[in-house]
């Protein structure tokens, strides 16, 4: 009887380990598995968003993708199409000047204000909240709204030269001005992100080296050039390159400022592609053209990354 | 606390949905029938509804229609026929209307994708090959045939707005579109100017004629730089003689096509596709175009101007004189839109003058085009049916009156409609010689081609002869690689585009129009 109370006893036991093992494996497989569910919608989105169309571009770019003609393979007819179009070196100058400029004055006047608005200590929360109201508009409204400024028989610019004896300019109609136009409105809309990045790269700087720089009698300047931008160089870096890749892709502030022009002294490679592929329903050749441009962009990503890995490093 | 907050709220939104699903759900209650009158109201309803199936086959459909909110005489007719189409056939109409410059590329988009987000839309005449050539809309000749003679009646639409507006210039037996609107080019001059009396005594003195809107191009540019002054005596140049558009290869074409290059006798290509932008005529007709003298008759900054431009210079009273196209007529009329409006008068734009002959040789764009069905479309009957509403015989006086602008020659006709629109008699002379551009599927690239060739002219510092003949060469290349020589293609003259839709129209037993 005892035996028997004995085996009975030992009966749940046993139960109660084969469930906890049964309880560990499904925790366990679960665990393996919930990491895997979690990424599964953003790995599907991924694919379905960026890989498919990635992996659809190359695959038509060696394609001829005429509407009419025979939809065969034409190895790399593209891409030399691409680079015999005039309209494609014009573009690609352009896109050169345009980021060049476009970057070096959103930098250089991003971080001016915001070691300025950091140097203040009254009405600093009013002076960010005023500066980032041109990155909280849609960039097609900031666009328009320039575009009309800029008119050069009723906009507000040239009558505001009229009015203090300046010369009446051309503006976005101009072949020598219409770059400058969509320079400025490029920088005027996004020097407040370096601006941003910046701010937020100070606040998180620590105070002791700096502190220490004063105790030993260093400038401003000197502590400024010696201490505070060293270890502000990979937000400086962040914000580069952020600033690099968004104006070598730019699109929606050129096509409605001027659409490319005058003549097309202001196209640049996304317009290119944009209008090859869509207006000129040549998809192929349009494929070709964007796979320059990734080209591009990774080079340029690159660079970042490596001098940015050099940050770190040291 | 949290947790608790949560529920409250969870309960409360499902409170109000219950609540709101309900509420949406009642109806009021059905007065009291008896058993007599059952059976009444049940056989009225079952005749009602067949009287009605008959009269409406479409009801219950929902039709998505594409145009371009670009054009305000679009906007126009879409705000009136598209609820009365709604009333009249029981149809749901959805209609998009996006921007002009965008509208190509969606509705090609949209066609490639095997897309049916718009079961009709309107397209430009010479975008039609790149949809004829995906077979992405519909040939009509079977709806035609199948439709009231008398309502449609594409008898009394002018064989050249169906040749180039309903045709595509490749397939030669097949109507793919309805024309909906005929544009050819019109000047549209500042009537307060022109009858000026200090104006007019000025210009008689100066050139020893009359002042009047301008007949040839030496007019046009004498007028225009008679124009051009300083009005309120700053010094400065306030009001020009005209504008047009170079900003964009596009706008240049269109303006060089509906204004010089027609009228000089300039065509595009030979018979062969051979490209014809260095012929004498074209490089004549860029030449006037393009010359600094002209430009200087035009606003600073024209170089860059593009359609918003010239119209904005005209409403404003920046210009004495614009040349645009019939679609811009119920703009410029309109006090509303244009500050301008009871100021401007319309007349036949300046033609290229023969030296020879002395005769005046005009010559325009056939602009516009047409609605076309969606040859993905669930609904091609119900969209057939609502284009055959639009622009049928039946509200003619509607389309006339909302859009100030004819598509038939009882329309263009019409004594009242003449007293009313008396441009419509000019339109009709214009449109009986206007010319289509090509509406192959390459068409877009070529006229870029094209339109860059003359703007380099103007922004590059270009000859007109070097920059013609560059367009050639690439405009070569472009119908080599879409294999234009190699199927021996045609490029068909406007009296044989006529012909084809002349034999048409036979084939699907439609008298031909008289104009």
């Amino acid at each position: 009887m005892k035996v028997a109370n004995r085996e009975l006893e030992r009966a749940p036991k046993l139960n109660k380990i084969d469930n906890n093992r049964f309880y560990n494996n499904i925790q366990r497989l679960r665990s393996r598995f919930s990491q895997t569910g979690y990424l599964l919608p953003a790995l599907v989105l991924l694919i379905t968003v960026i890989l498919y169309p990635v992996i659809y571009s190359i695959y038509i770019s060696f394609r001829r993708t005429l509407a009419g003609v025979e939809n065969i393979f034409i190895g790399l007819g593209n891409f030399k199409d691409v680079l015999g179009d005039t309209l494609f070196r014009h573009a690609l100058v352009n896109t050169l000047i345009y980021m060049s400029l476009s970057v070096t004055l959103s930098f250089v006047i991003g971080f001016g204000v915001a070691i300025l608005v950091q140097s203040i200590s009254r009405g600093r929360d009013f002076f960010r909240v005023m500066l980032i109201i041109p990155l909280s508009m849609a960039p097609l409204i900031v666009a328009l709204m320039w575009r009309w400024m800029f008119n050069p028989l009723f906009g507000m610019i040239n009558w505001f030269f009229g009015l203090v004896g300046l010369p009446l300019q051309e503006w976005i109609n101009g072949n020598a001005t219409a770059m400058a136009v969509v320079i400025f409105v490029d920088v005027w809309q996004w020097y407040p992100l370096v601006f941003l990045i910046i701010m937020a790269g100070l606040a998180g700087l620590p105070r002791q080296p700096i502190e220490a720089a004063y105790v030993d009698g260093a400038s401003g300047f000197y502590t400024f050039r010696r201490v505070t931008l060293p270890m502000l160089k990979p937000v400086i870096l962040v914000a580069l390159l952020l600033r690099t890749i968004d104006s070598f892709r730019v699109f929606d502030n050129v096509y409605m400022l001027t659409t490319g022009g005058p003549g097309y002294s202001t196209e640049t490679l996304s317009l290119f592609v944009y209008r090859t592929g869509f207006q000129f329903n040549n998809l192929g050749k349009a494929g070709a053209g964007a796979l320059f441009m990734v080209f591009g962009l990774g080079v340029i990503s690159l660079i970042f990354f490596r001098l940015m890995y050099q940050e770190v490093e040291k | 606390m949290k947790k608790f907050s949560v529920r409250v709220v969870a309960i409360a939104v499902v409170m109000v949905m219950v609540i709101g699903l309900s509420l949406v759900s009642c109806k009021p209650a059905a007065p009291p029938v008896t058993e007599e009158t059952a059976a009444e109201t049940e056989a009225e309803t079952a005749a009602e509804t067949e009287a009605a199936a008959a009269e409406q086959p479409y009801a219950g459909t929902t039709l998505k229609v594409g145009n371009t909110a670009s054009l305000p005489i679009f906007v126009k007719w879409h705000e009136y026929f598209d609820p009365a189409y709604e009333a009249y056939s029981g149809v749901d109409v959805v209609t998009d209307l996006p921007p002009f410059t965008d509208f190509y590329n969606k509705v090609l988009t949209m066609v490639r994708a095997g897309g049916k987000d718009y079961d009709l839309m309107w397209l430009d005449g010479p975008w039609y090959g790149a949809f004829t050539a995906l077979e992405a809309i519909e040939p009509l000749n079977d709806y035609i045939k199948a439709a009231d003679p008398k309502e449609l009646a594409l008898d009394d639409f002018p064989i050249r707005s169906l040749a180039y507006l309903g045709m595509d210039g490749v397939h030669t037996d097949q109507f793919y579109a309805i024309p909906l609107l005929h544009n050819v080019g019109v000047l549209a001059y500042r009537k307060d100017l022109f009858e000026d009396p200090d104006y007019m005594a000025e210009f008689k003195e100066k050139y020893g004629r009359e002042l009047a809107p301008p007949t040839d191009w030496t007019e046009y540019i004498e007028t225009a730089k008679f124009f051009t002054r300083d009005t309120d005596g700053d010094g400065k140049i306030d009001l020009w003689g005209t504008n047009h558009r170079y900003g964009e290869p596009n706008n240049f074409i269109g303006d060089l096509l509906i204004g010089f290059a027609y009228a000089r006798g300039a065509t595009l290509f030979d018979k062969n596709y051979k490209p014809l932008m260095s012929s004498p005529e074209m490089i004549d007709a860029v030449k006037f175009f393009t010359s600094k003298e002209f430009i200087a008759t035009q606003p600073p900054g024209v170089e860059s101007y593009i359609f918003d431009d010239v119209i904005s210079s005209m409403m404003q009273g920046k210009v004495a004189m614009y040349w645009t196209e019939n679609m811009m007529v119920a703009t410029l009329i309109d006090p509303e839109l244009s500050p301008m409006a009871a100021n401007i008068g319309f007349a036949v734009p300046p033609g290229w003058k023969n030296p020879e002959t002395g005769e005046i040789q005009p010559g325009t764009l056939a602009g516009a085009g047409g609605w076309a069905i969606n040859a993905n479309s669930d609904n091609k009957k119900a969209a057939f049916d609502y284009i055959q509403y639009m622009v049928g015989k039946s509200n003619s006086a509607k389309y006339v009156d909302l859009g100030a602008s004819a598509i038939r020659i009882s329309q263009y006709k019409d004594p009242a409609l003449l007293e009313k629109y008396p441009w419509f008699d000019l339109f009709l002379k214009e449109v009986k010689v206007s010319i289509g551009r090509p509406q192959n599927a390459w068409w877009e690239e070529a006229q870029f081609i094209m339109g860059k060739a003359g703007v380099e002219v103007i922004t590059a510092g270009k000859s007109v002869e070097q920059s013609m003949k560059d367009a050639d060469v690439a405009l070569t290349d472009l119908l080599t690689k879409y294999k234009v020589y190699e199927n021996k293609d045609i490029y068909y003259t406007a009296e044989e585009r006529e012909q084809q839709a002349l034999d048409t129209l036979e084939a699907l037993g439609i008298p031909a129009p008289t104009e």
